[in-house]
């Protein structure tokens, strides 16, 4: 599909899949911000995804022969197919319990399911990283059962502990660093998303697929202190090596 | 690496600046880097040097600081009449601390950010590829009063350096603009854009993230679901009060306001150098004809 362009620079543009969310889309972005990175390096300094748009930035000024006769015409014989599923799947570790858990209780008066109906809920779907962003390492997940959507807090915390996992609207996510939210928290990750320290500091990327998996209180106070022995030890935990 | 000076009053804000951080906009890490990218790089070439050093970047001033060892710096950018041992100094052009010497960086009538730039740069340790400060994500060093910042040996020029007058960019409270249209810029009711286009804007507040300004309320067309895009330093964002909010260096890397377009790069140094109550037109540029 040959995307619309946006051009929002000299040296930026925008190409556009569709205006609404859904996998089809988003396996068009996936491959066009594959291909652009491969096929057309030497044109470009990073590019950035989202639900349905790559914006890329070029290194230099955009000339309408090298978007149209250059990259359109590279793209057009590109091979889409494939574009999601050579990603990872990754399986995050959740304890949704005390003291962790800040608002599970109240989340599970307001949907009217048990606690451990919420957390079933939670961990069953296969969800999809669309992108990355809001906050550095912070994935906007898409496969949120129907079930689980709850408005977010009316008055938004003041900080949210790295960490914390936390439903809202439509949206599931993972708090990579402390940050004010305003996200229901159900739960906490001894994992960092996000850490400077590690030779790759970022755990996830556009493309992945996530799943959760409960643990309890104990496992997590275990896996936190190893992993703040060891930073690289969540690649052999995750099984990302 | 050598000590260069101990910061005793750290002022409104200030930064360490680089070039800017690139490929990680896509794991959510702004560029950061100079928000007057003009200052700074005119600043480099006075010192003759083209490379990516780093240069400390002053939010409306208020430091000072005490020299750790003789060297030689600029102060570009707005001018913050600042002094050394009580003594005025000029802007754009080097000047010479020595050890002991007290250097004033006090508040500009004109233009909102200075940036004070040793010989060979500050020196940072580098995370992600730059030294650029990046608070959000505890990137480079928090300055603190007390703070000590590092450089390297460079012998001081035979003679002072400058800029020629005429080269020296003027930051008047009055700045016009060019944006490029969004694709979105039709969501919004037609004579809301041109009021947009023709009336004036006032900065209210802003930091690194972005500028906040009042003027003509831009209303949507109709309420729509607008879906998270990419952003980047320059972009308008309308969020539903109608006021429109600039991203700055430090902007985040996905909005999900709607959007009027974006400031050409080569203006964003105007933008940045305006202070509170300073206007600003936006100039329609069509780049997509």
């Amino acid at each position: 599909m040959i995307p619309v362009i946006s051009i929002q620079d000299k040296t930026i543009a925008s190409f556009i899949f569709g205006q609404e969310i859904n996998l089809s889309t988003f396996q068009l972005v996936t491959a066009f911000d594959q291909f652009i990175n491969k096929n057309c390096k030497r044109y470009i300094i990073e590019t950035v995804p989202s639900y349905h748009m790559v914006t890329v930035f070029f290194n230099r000024t955009i000339s309408s022969d090298l978007l149209t006769k250059e990259i359109l015409a590279m793209w057009e014989k590109y091979p889409v197919g494939n574009a999601l599923n050579t990603t990872k799947q990754i399986t995050i570790p959740v304890c949704y319990e005390e003291p962790f858990a800040l608002d599970l209780d109240r989340v599970s008066k307001e949907i009217n399911l048990s606690k451990e109906q919420i957390i079933e809920k939670h961990c069953e779907p296969l969800y999809t990283v669309f992108f990355i962003g809001f906050l550095p390492g912070f994935p906007y997940l898409g496969g949120l059962q129907k079930d689980l959507y709850i408005p977010r807090l009316e008055i938004p915390r003041k900080n949210v502990q790295k960490g914390s996992v936390g439903i809202g609207g439509q949206q599931t996510g993972i708090y990579p660093v402390d940050s004010p939210g305003g996200w229901n928290i159900i739960g906490k990750t001894p994992i960092d998303l996000f850490n400077v320290k590690r030779k790759h500091p970022f755990l996830l990327q556009a493309g992945n697929q996530l799943k959760f998996e409960k643990i309890s209180k104990e496992q997590f106070d275990e896996l936190e202190q190893q992993l703040s022995k060891d930073s690289e030890y969540v690649f052999e935990l995750l099984k990302m090596n | 690496m050598k000590q260069l000076l101990k910061v005793l009053k750290k002022g409104v804000f200030c930064s360490l600046q680089d070039n800017g951080r690139f490929h990680f906009r896509k794991f959510g890490i702004p560029t950061a880097g100079p928000m007057d990218k003009l200052s700074f790089e005119l600043g480099k070439k006075i010192l003759g040097n083209d490379n990516n050093i780093t240069a400390l970047e002053i939010f409306y001033g208020g430091m000072s600081f005490e020299a750790l060892s003789k060297h030689e710096y600029v102060l570009v950018g707005a001018d913050m009449n600042a002094k050394v041992n009580e003594k005025e100094i000029e802007s754009w052009k080097t000047f010479i601390l020595n050890e002991g010497d007290i250097l004033k960086v006090q508040f500009s009538k004109q233009g909102s950010i200075a940036y004070l730039i040793p010989i060979g740069g500050f020196k940072e340790e580098s995370i992600l590829n730059s030294c650029s400060t990046y608070l959000k994500a505890n990137l480079g060093c928090n300055i603190q009063n007390g703070t000590i910042l590092y450089g390297e040996d460079y012998p001081i020029f035979k003679n002072r350096r400058g800029l020629f007058y005429k080269f020296i960019p003027q930051f008047p409270s009055h700045h016009q603009v060019r944006v490029v249209p969004s694709y979105q810029l039709n969501y919004f009711e037609e004579k809301d854009v041109n009021r947009f286009f023709s009336e004036e804007f006032q900065l209210s507040s802003g930091d690194r993230m972005g500028y906040f300004y009042k003027g003509p309320k831009l209303k949507m067309k109709c309420k729509k679901d607008i879906l998270s895009e990419p952003t980047m330093f320059g972009t308008i964002q309308i969020p539903p009060e109608g006021q429109p909010i600039i991203l700055m260096a430090d902007g985040q890397t996905v909005g999900g306001y709607p959007i009027v377009g974006k400031i050409l790069d080569d203006d964003l140094w105007k933008v940045a150098q305006q202070r509170y109550g300073d206007r600003i037109s936006f100039i329609r540029e069509n780049i997509n004809e």
